[in-house]
């Protein structure tokens, strides 16, 4: 340990773990090296003898002191940890400590006499400090409800809303301290007015007039009960109805968009076969994702994407039906590319001979960030790997020799007659 | 210099401070009322309070 360590081990620390309060006297009496309740007990004699002022010496040095295990360097400690509850954090300092600074002032002012009267000022300053409490309390509130994604009507979205990924909830101040401030404030502004009252003497007068307003709100509740609850069940109603229009709404401009249009074009080129086919194969691939509630995303944003984007390139082209099944996903690089450009390869021979008529061509992903696996497996006629032609490059030099040079692996399974599986397999180091 | 330090120095001058008022109050030097010392440990407090804040935000 040099010579700055043992200068900042030997100073003076509250000791929080052995205090009752704050640790002030335990970590006087571990400085000293006496038994903390020699410390305490001369405290309580100071206390006495000081009529009180020994205290205030307390909370200073509560106010002042880090506690033990703080590291160096780190701000004043003293505030936290007060009865193990209250974490007073740097906004409360600072405003705690411009509080006290113009209580002081108020106080040399009285002393000076330049003073109004203590029954207007001290009801005005209790006032304000719970104005503030509660304005700052109704400000941090409105923040954090700026900061919330925005509702999605519920109906029409429902698919969509379960998998849009919602953004990470903003930061919200806790119940207890919500109820602390607001508490607080409302306690502060009450005092203040009764103290008002109280030092004009019409507290009394508030009272009955208290009273009477009081049992006046009774009575006008118990009339208007009925016809409020009537009116907050319709403005209720009113509201939902006018969620369900609106989501009618987006449903029909959505089939407009999409089905209807889609439709229009079938009867256009009803004479060509596989128009039609890829047009209700395109169509129907887009209702899917709307229903899925999958977020749109450009090919060039993740390898999931891309792969798909890929299918759905080799299914318009060649006019055959690809499912595609993604699990997780992975970021877009170069050998991710690499392994999206040796599946579209696979899709390809899939499509060109292993099309069987009414099975789809499948494809099965398994994406992260360390590990990416394609499955492509068609139900055609098959073959056998061996025989390939040593010029055909569309599998060695495509898919096995692609996937090797960027250090994954490519494995062709197949049989004449038992149709045809290629499985891509990339590992890599987590980034 | 640190930011701790800055505080402990400004808190051991206010404290230090407010000891004098009270041992020259002690000594007949001054006469302090209850509130002229109320105020002088309120202004200790708020300045230690105000500095440790204000500190500890630009760190």
């Amino acid at each position: 340990m040099n010579a700055a360590a043992v200068s900042r081990s030997a100073r003076f620390r509250r000791d929080s773990e052995n205090g009752i309060v704050a640790g002030v006297l335990a970590g006087l009496a571990r400085r000293l090296g006496v038994d903390p309740v020699v410390v305490r007990v001369g405290f309580v004699v100071a206390v006495i003898a000081t009529g009180g002022l020994a205290l205030v010496a307390y909370a200073l040095a509560w106010a002042a002191l880090p506690a033990t295990g703080e590291p160096s360097g780190t701000r004043l400690e003293g505030l936290r940890g007060l009865g193990g509850g209250l974490a007073i954090g740097r906004g409360w300092r600072v405003a705690v400590g411009a509080a006290l600074l113009m209580l002081a002032a108020l106080l040399a002012f009285r002393e000076l006499g330049l003073w109004w009267s203590d029954q207007l000022v001290w009801p005005l300053v209790l006032a304000a400090g719970g104005a503030a409490l509660l304005w700052r309390r109704s400000w941090s509130s409105g923040a954090v409800e700026e900061a919330r994604p925005p509702v999605v009507p519920a109906a029409s979205a429902a698919p969509r809303a379960a998998a849009t990924p919602t953004a990470p909830p903003a930061t919200q101040p806790s119940p207890v301290s919500e109820l602390y401030r607001g508490g607080f404030g409302i306690a502060l502004v009450v005092g203040a007015a009764l103290l008002f009252l109280s030092s004009n003497d019409a507290l009394g007068a508030a009272r009955d007039a208290a009273l009477t307003v009081v049992v006046v709100l009774v009575a006008l509740a118990l009339i208007l009960a009925p016809f409020l609850w009537r009116l907050g069940r319709n403005l209720a109603s009113e509201r939902a109805e006018r969620i369900r229009s609106q989501e009618r709404a987006e449903l029909a401009a959505h089939l407009h968009d999409s089905v209807l249009q889609t439709l229009t074009l079938m009867q256009k080129r009803s004479n060509d076969p596989r128009t039609v086919a890829t047009l209700a194969r395109r169509q129907e691939r887009e209702l899917r994702g709307w229903l899925s509630g999958e977020p749109d995303r450009q090919a060039g944003d993740s390898f999931t994407a891309a792969l798909k984007a890929a299918a759905e390139e080799i299914e318009d082209a060649q006019g055959v039906a690809i499912e595609v099944v993604a699990v997780g996903d992975a970021g877009l690089d170069s050998d991710a590319g690499a392994v999206v450009a040796a599946a579209r390869e696979a899709l390809t021979n899939a499509a060109k001979f292993g099309a069987d008529d009414g099975a789809p061509i499948t494809v099965y992903a398994e994406a992260a960030e360390d590990r990416l696996q394609v499955f492509v497996h068609d139900r055609g006629p098959g073959f056998d790997p061996d025989a390939v032609p040593a010029d055909r490059r569309g599998v060695r030099e495509s898919i096995v020799g692609r996937m090797e040079r960027h250090g994954g692996r490519a494995v062709v399974r197949s049989k004449p007659g038992e149709g045809a599986e290629v499985e891509l397999v990339l590992e890599r180091s987590p980034r | 210099m640190q930011n701790t330090d800055r505080v402990s120095v400004v808190a051991g001058v206010a404290i230090t401070i407010l000891g004098g008022l009270l041992v020259l109050d002690h000594a007949g030097a001054i006469s302090l009322t209850a509130g002229w010392i109320g105020a002088a440990t309120a202004a200790t407090l708020g300045v230690i309070l105000l500095v440790s804040g204000l500190g500890d935000g630009e760190r």
